[in-house]
């Protein structure tokens, strides 16, 4: 799938769009995560967690899950429609078919 | 029995930090970005209009999904067990149902966009004073709630006394408000909730695994005191205090289901007001709609800890063997905190600690905010001093905020003295929420009701809530549990209906014309209906979601019954 343009009388929003945001902020405590599995020593981890490699999990998954939001982020950007003076804002496909 | 002061719960490591600074470097610089340079889109985007309904529904749950919801449902996890589950799958979920299907047709289109302004409109000055007023006091009782709650974290942290904290606390969350942290409201309000997911997902994993996963918890929790009644959500007696299971069933259904949970959803406008900023009704309606799914699974990453944390953690099992007793060093607000410590490594303990006060801060911000806007524009401005410039007022904004997180510490204070939060907060729901549910849902729909009606029942409604905490605190009645908070709820309704009826009877209603848009009979049909809604495919419908919302929670609370 490409990245389309805009349909005509709406605008994309690139970097303020929310999911991008929520992916950063994701991606980075989860890349966090990650370095703290691979630095710090794993004893007293697997003594409280009886065994699991939490502190790793859950940094590869949020990473994962940052990377389909920023991914879906861009393949469907937020549009804004305008007309005339009142703005909406969707990520939906509009309901008329086509697009 | 005072607990050493000067002891820790939880060890934080030095990169404990690092989650809790890269959140709070990006809400912050996202607040500040947000003031300094306002691009269209940017500005757009931060007001929160118009948006799609998938951010409109998760702020909605959000916004909702604060300390309380945390701390208090893991609380009431690790005391009565999966009883509490009633406040999820009886309690919220059916009431975001109703809000989206039958309530916001009706406020999208009267195009009311608060509760003050509802009351002033319909009912006239008396009834906007009452319930100004007591909106504005409930706001700063729940700000405490959340201040507490930020304390408890910061002390299982540092280890510092109860005052010290609350003062520093305070002093956070009042930086935070004028740094910014509030302009991006949208942002900060949807971020928490992916946060604190990440972090509450991985605990209850590790508890579970711990435990010997399922099974292990059920056989734990069975030779527990409470014992297998805390498996089943049904009939719940020890969360409501009733010895009857059928008292205890129809004081759940109709005290937490119907006054309690119908009474906070659809009078709650700091929620509301998410999804009034949609586009068209079918957005507006779609938001709860939406909220609703992430909501009633909830209370598997929040409910679960706690009870996990009643039969693993040495110091809960041991507060539970006792009975659970008030004024010890042990709280049952403390069960997910001490679970953090026991089941997460350095690292994880970090994030999880990121989500808590993540939440925390929107929440207490949050109700600060409001706070400002009624005693402000509601109270000072209608009522105190009327024709002043915008600087006064927003000097005075800036005052009260500072003045609101003063008394926060106080009625922080009041917080602390229970010892499972829920109670608490459930009884000022009680007094500020079931009234109020009562007065709006009859003026809505009897068109005879009369202003002095209005604010009559709120104010006796209200004190007949109180009376029923009294005479339980006196010893008069007693209902352990939250019964006694839905039973104050009960009669608070109850009686607000009845005073409105009766005065009604005896006074002028307003004039037909003046309760157009705010009187369901007579507003007209096209206002209240969406059009364009047929055209979109059935994901994206109100009454197909919210059917299938309505089969799930059904079959969950079959499940578990």
């Amino acid at each position: 799938m490409t990245q389309t343009e805009p349909p005509s009388g709406t605008t994309a929003v690139r970097g303020y769009d929310v999911r991008y945001f929520i992916a950063l902020a994701l991606g980075l405590i989860g890349a966090f995560l990650v370095v703290v599995a691979l630095v710090a020593p794993a004893q007293p981890e697997l003594q409280k967690t009886g065994g699991l490699h939490a502190n790793l999990w859950t940094g590869v998954v949020m990473v994962v899950v940052a990377a389909a939001l920023a991914l879906w982020a861009r393949l469907r950007p937020m549009l804004i429609e305008r007309h005339g003076d009142d703005a909406t804002l969707t990520t939906e496909a509009p309901p008329h078919a086509g697009g | 029995m005072v607990g050493q002061v000067s002891a820790t719960i939880i060890s934080v490591a030095w990169y404990d930090y690092v989650p809790i600074a890269i959140y709070f470097v990006l809400v912050l610089g996202i607040g500040f970005l947000g003031r300094r340079h306002v691009s269209n889109a940017l500005d757009f985007l931060l007001s929160g209009r118009s948006l799609p309904a998938w951010i409109t529904g998760l702020a909605f749950v959000s916004a909702n999904l604060g300390a309380v919801e945390i701390m208090g449902m893991s609380a009431n996890g690790a005391q009565y067990g999966m009883p509490t589950m009633h406040y999820y799958w009886i309690g919220a979920v059916p009431a975001m149902l109703f809000l989206g299907i039958v309530m916001m047709p009706f406020y999208y289109g009267s195009r009311v966009r608060s509760v003050p302004e509802f009351m002033l409109r319909r009912f006239g000055p008396a009834a906007h004073l009452v319930n100004s007023l007591s909106f504005a006091l409930a706001q700063l009782l729940i700000a405490g709630v959340n201040l507490y709650l930020l304390g408890t974290v910061v002390r299982a942290m540092l280890g510092w006394s109860e005052w010290i904290t609350l003062i520093v606390a305070a002093a956070i969350v009042l930086s935070y408000i004028t740094l910014g942290g509030l302009s991006a409201a949208i942002y900060n309000e949807v971020l928490p909730f992916f946060v604190i997911v990440a972090g509450l997902l991985p605990l209850t994993l590790v508890g579970l695994h711990k435990v010997g996963g399922w099974r292990g918890l059920v056989d734990r929790v069975t030779a527990s005191p409470g014992g297998a009644g805390q498996l089943a959500s049904w009939p719940g007696q020890a969360l409501s205090g009733f010895s009857s299971p059928v008292l205890s069933v129809i004081g759940i259904v109709f005290g937490l289901g119907f006054v309690l949970s119908f009474g906070y959803w659809t009078t709650n406008f700091v929620e509301v007001q998410r999804a009034m900023a949609s586009n068209s009704i079918r957005s507006a309606r779609m938001t709860p709609i939406i909220g609703s799914f992430p909501k009633m699974f909830i209370p598997f990453i929040v409910v679960i800890p706690g009870m996990i944390a009643a039969v693993l953690v040495p110091e809960v099992v041991h507060h539970k063997a006792a009975g659970g007793p008030a004024g010890q060093s042990v709280q049952w607000n403390q069960a997910l905190i001490y679970l953090m410590r026991d089941a997460l490594p350095n690292g994880l303990l970090g994030l999880a600690i990121t989500g808590l006060l993540a939440s925390f801060m929107a929440g207490m911000a949050a109700n600060i905010s409001a706070f400002n806007t009624v005693l402000t524009y509601d109270l000072w401005q209608r009522y105190v001093r009327k024709d002043r410039d915008d600087r006064y007022y927003l000097r005075l904004g800036r005052l009260a905020t500072v003045a609101a997180t003063a008394v926060a510490i106080f009625t922080a204070l009041i917080a602390s003295g229970f010892s499972n939060l829920m109670d608490y907060l459930q009884t000022l729901f009680g007094f500020f929420n079931a009234p109020l549910f009562a007065t709006f849902i009859l003026g809505m729909f009897w068109k005879r009701m009369t202003p002095a009606a209005g604010w009559s029942g709120l104010v006796l409604g209200t004190l007949s809530a109180v009376a029923v905490f009294v005479l339980n605190e006196t010893g008069v009645i007693s209902l352990p549990g939250q019964g006694m908070a839905f039973l104050a709820a009960s009669a608070a309704f109850v009686v607000d209906i009845v005073v409105s009826v009766v005065v009604s009877r005896v006074t002028q209603p307003k004039p037909e014309g003046e309760l157009v848009g705010f009187v369901y009979s007579l507003t007209p049909k096209e206002r209240r209906t969406d059009p364009g809604t047929a055209r979109y495919p059935w994901y994206q419908r109100p009454v197909p979601m919210a059917g299938i919302g309505l089969a799930i929670v059904i079959a969950l609370n079959v499940i578990f019954a």
